[in-house]
């Protein structure tokens, strides 16, 4: 399968924004993520795939986006890609969010880059659910491009950076903590951010009983299921976060 | 023009064509059935398993080096128990031959699943890997001790009926010795070779990227170690060889099956592409199809004098 290249444009320092066309994007599901091979096809460095999540979901123009953020080799590689030319991917992989909501109170909370696959899954529910959107960062640079984006105005969205360089001075949990003071308490949460971030999430969500979702990150090999690089522990054994994952449900999951 | 005979023979095992997808880089078959026809390949060999089912090691357990990977799964698999409940149902749905890949931390653990495998009937042959520890948790491989290879061999053959495989190391000084050891302990079959050992470090922690500190190496990388020691074992050993490592294209695969090797195993080729053995197969026949040349058989071993 391919991935052609619409639009692939910086955002701020080391973000881009990658729009493609692909045939793909009827059946892609908000949590999903594709597995990019970067470089020339008979190239062997970089060798492996990189895997992205899906940021946006277009299905009536059918395109895929996906925000990035140059890590080393391959994200690199992948910013020098432009209009026209074609990705091979395989996608869309692993088992996304939840979305069968009812009139439900969510919360779905994004740290870093864990937050660009939350604007599908923030898509799919606002037509039936409350949903407030929180998000954080280290400063206004990185949340620039999240601060911009269209959201729908039924969604009660409210954005933290670290450096205090945005109205909220502290990490998107303290902003929990301050909408939970003012008597919040959803019904079901979904988190995607750094691991640490993650902990916290489950910790206070076992606390208040709250379930939820988390979308979760690892080194993998093949994206497939075959290789078994890209385990994590749950209740029911080891788990493949490119197959039963890349989310797992907050309660089950073991993010030691 | 005439069809090009692809088969080949392993023994007493008959494949259609030459390509094995490797133990560890296909699962149980399952996975890659949205990808590829598997039906098509030549065999195919399951994920290792050992007696106890193992959890494996923590992550990262995979790095990326210039054209290759490191990996340290360290084993996970279902054990004996959960291969027989779970897996064995998937392989008995394919037509073609499967390999069982095992794995043991003492000479007792490969017979005994020798012999639990030895009642089933769907397995075309067991591949003995004896690349791994031979205390749980470290210490001497015992692919490096042809002593150990001879009796591990042996025993496998008294307790297993059918064909067996020798997978063996490249972490040795005289892969031919390794090779004539399992010969000599009444090995069907040859099969190099695994990965070899190598490590990275996290200049960020300051620290071995892996918790084993050591991981094994694959792919491109390590093809011409593989090619040189498919070469010298074949000009040492009566029995067949299943040739691999780093084979990521059909001319790749040519030069194994050039230097001695009767078939060849694709790994980490799989995991970046997961259709590579079924485009290795077409190129494969594309080659000899240029060359003229209407049956595999003709090509195998031709560079050995
Ligand atoms: C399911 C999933 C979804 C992801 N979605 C996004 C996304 O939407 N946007 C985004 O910017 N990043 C995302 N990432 C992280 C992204 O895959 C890595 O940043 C990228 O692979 C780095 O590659 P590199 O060659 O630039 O870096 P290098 O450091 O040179 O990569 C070396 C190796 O490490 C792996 N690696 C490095 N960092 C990570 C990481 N954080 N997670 C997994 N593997 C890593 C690479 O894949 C490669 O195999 C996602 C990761 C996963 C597992
Ligand atoms: C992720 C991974 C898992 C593997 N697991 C096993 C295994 O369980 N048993 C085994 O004998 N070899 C295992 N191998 C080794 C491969 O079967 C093969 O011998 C080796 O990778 C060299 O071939 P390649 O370069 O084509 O990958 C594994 C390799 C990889 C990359
Ligand atoms: S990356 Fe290979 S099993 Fe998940």
């Amino acid at each position: 399968m391919f991935l052609e290249v619409i639009n692939n444009q910086r955002l701020a320092s080391d973000y881009y924004l990658l729009v493609t066309q692909s045939t793909a994007s009827a059946q892609t599901r908000p949590g999903q993520f594709f597995h990019l091979k970067i470089g020339k096809k008979y190239s062997y460095d970089p060798l492996l795939r990189r895997p992205l999540s899906v940021h946006k979901v277009d299905r009536s123009k059918g395109r895929i986006s996906f925000l990035y953020r140059i890590i080393g080799k391959g994200t690199k590689m992948l910013s020098f890609y432009q209009a026209g030319d074609r990705i091979d991917a395989l996608g869309p992989l692993g088992k996304g969010f939840k979305t069968d909501f009812k009139n439900k109170q969510i919360l779905v909370i994004g740290g870093g880059m864990g937050i660009a696959p939350l604007y599908p899954l923030v898509d799919s529910l606002l037509n039936s659910n409350q949903v407030t959107f929180l998000i954080g960062g280290n400063n206004q640079q990185d949340l620039k491009y999240f601060l911009d984006f269209p959201i729908n105005s039924g969604v009660i969205f409210d954005a933290a950076s670290i450096d205090g360089s945005i109205e909220f001075k502290g990490t998107v949990i303290d902003l929990w903590e301050k909408s939970y003071s003012a008597g919040f308490n959803p019904d079901f949460l979904f988190a995607c951010g750094p691991k640490a971030m993650l902990r916290r999430v489950k910790l206070i969500a076992e606390e208040r009983a709250i379930p939820g979702q988390v979308s979760l990150e690892e080194r993998m090999g093949c994206g497939s299921g075959v290789c078994l690089s890209c385990v994590c522990h749950t209740n029911k054994g080891n788990q493949r976060v490119c197959k039963e994952g890349p989310v797992f449900s907050l309660q089950e999951v073991s993010l030691e | 023009m005439k069809e090009i005979d692809l088969s080949t023979k392993l023994g007493e095992i008959t494949l259609k064509n030459p390509v094995i997808t490797a133990s560890g880089t296909c699962g149980y078959g399952q996975e890659l059935e949205d990808y590829m026809d598997l039906e098509q390949l030549g065999a195919l060999t399951v994920k290792g398993i050992t007696l106890q089912a193992k959890t494996g090691n923590p992550v990262p357990r995979i790095v990326e080096t210039p054209a290759g990977i490191l990996n340290s799964i360290g084993l996970e698999n279902p054990g004996l128990e959960g291969f027989l409940a779970d897996k064995i149902k998937i392989i008995k749905g394919y037509q073609l031959p499967v390999f069982v890949n095992i794995s043991g931390y003492s000479i007792e653990d490969f017979v005994l699943l020798a012999e639990k495998l030895a009642e089933i009937s769907c397995i075309a042959a067991l591949e003995v890997n004896v690349s791994c520890p031979n205390i749980p948790g470290g210490g001497l491989a015992f692919g490096t001790d042809p002593e150990l290879i001879y009796q591990i061999t042996k025993q496998v053959k008294a307790a297993y009926p059918g064909s067996v495989i020798v997978k063996l190391s490249p972490n040795v000084t005289a892969i031919s010795d390794m090779a004539i050891a399992a010969q000599e302990g009444g090995a069907d079959i040859i099969s190099l070779i695994n990965t070899l050992q190598g490590m990275a470090i996290d200049l960020e922690r300051q620290k071995p990227v892996f918790a084993n500190t050591f991981g094994g190496l694959s792919g491109p990388a390590i093809k011409p170690v593989a090619l040189r020691m498919v070469y010298q074992v074949a000009q040492k050993i009566k029995i067949p060889i299943i040739g691999m490592g780093g084979i990521m294209t059909g001319q790749d695969a040519v030069e194994f099956l050039l230097a001695g090797a009767s078939a060849v195993a694709i790994g980490t080729a799989t995991l970046i592409h997961p259709d590579a053995p079924l485009m290795i197969i077409k190129e494969i026949k594309a080659y000899l199809q240029d060359k003229k040349i209407n049956n595999i058989q003709e090509i195998i071993g031709k560079v050995l004098n």
